[in-house]
């Protein structure tokens, strides 16, 4: 699968016709170094719901991921979204709690199948700032750590990444081909 | 089957293999961040090889790929959801795992039968 369809030509500056270059290199390392990306951050968000554990998220023993979502009050990034996180996030974490793990379990798996990846890159966007917004300043954290985080999942959904063995390569052709709703779905791969 | 849906499935049968003989892999407790449990790692494992028989052209076996996957993902379900009653062990992690193994062999094992466009991708 790690495989150019259609190679183009070299441009020739001699003629008007002339292709401009492409901006995104397509050859066998370009493709590899977007697969090894994408299997990258498949592996950090399977790893980010290993250890969020229902019902309760750690709020009788104050850890787990009520303890990380209580740094955004106690270390705030910006306080409006510490003010959201303690009137209506904290007071609700048996419900966040599900709500992170059904989107960071989903970007684990889709990231790893390359499933829906231009979708999946800008919720792992959003995802990654969120996180930021909670630990960014806590203590002992690196906050460039989620800038690369949020990079690297715009450069998944930029690049397209599932269309490197991935399950995009098959699906988004065959969407284009079938009319009705199912073409716009076609926007996600 | 189509060349690409066989290629892709091959791939994502391998991911599937590679992924769990990694975090099984006695190379030291920093590659055992999911906790797969033997239950669940034999699932994906078995997907694995029934989604690469499926790149030969039988579907079948990537169907059945797919529900022990998408079954042992709501196993994993219970599992969080009702805390000491769980069916096969694991965490989120493994259900995600299993979930997007399951998903995959799923779709590609079912491509076949939406046409394809006539118009093609940069990259695939």
């Amino acid at each position: 699968m790690l495989k150019v369809t259609a190679e183009p030509k070299a441009a020739n500056p001699d003629t008007a016709t002339a292709r401009p270059p492409e901006v995104l290199a397509t050859d066998r390392f370009g493709r590899a170094s977007i697969f090894v990306l994408r299997m990258l951050f498949a592996g950090v968000f399977l790893q980010g719901v290993a250890w969020k554990i229902p019902p309760d998220f750690g709020r009788d023993t104050g850890t787990g991921l009520f303890e990380w979502a209580s740094k955004a009050v106690e270390y705030p990034v910006f306080p409006p979204y510490s003010l959201l996180v303690e009137n209506l996030v904290l007071p609700n974490i048996e419900i966040f709690g599900w709500m992170v793990i059904l989107t960071e379990g989903a970007l684990g798996a889709f990231f790893l199948i390359g499933l829906a990846t231009r979708l999946m890159g800008l919720i792992g966007f959003a995802q990654s700032l969120a996180i930021f917004l909670s630990v960014g300043l806590a203590p002992n954290e690196w906050p460039w750590a989620y800038y690369f985080m949020m990079g690297g999942c715009l450069v998944l959904a930029g690049t397209a990444a599932g269309r490197v063995a991935g399950v995009d390569a098959v699906l988004r052709p065959r969407l284009l081909a079938v009319g009705g709703w199912l073409r716009r779905l076609a926007i996600v791969t | 089957m189509s060349p690409d849906i066989s290629s892709t499935l091959r791939w994502v049968s391998g991911i599937a293999i590679v992924t769990t003989i990694f975090l099984f892999a006695p190379v030291g407790d920093a590659y055992h961040w999911i906790e797969v449990t033997n239950t669940s790692g034999a699932i994906v494992v078995i997907a694995g090889v029934l989604g690469l028989i499926a790149s030969t052209g039988r579907v079948v076996f990537g169907l059945i790929g797919a529900l022990i996957c998408l079954v042992g993902a709501g196993a994993q379900l219970v599992t969080l959801s009702s805390p000491g009653q769980g069916l096969i062990g694991g965490n989120a992690s493994t259900m995600a795992l299993l979930v997007g193994v399951g998903l995959g062999l799923a779709i590609l094992s079912l491509a076949d039968r939406i046409p394809v466009a006539a118009s093609n991708n940069a990259v695939n």
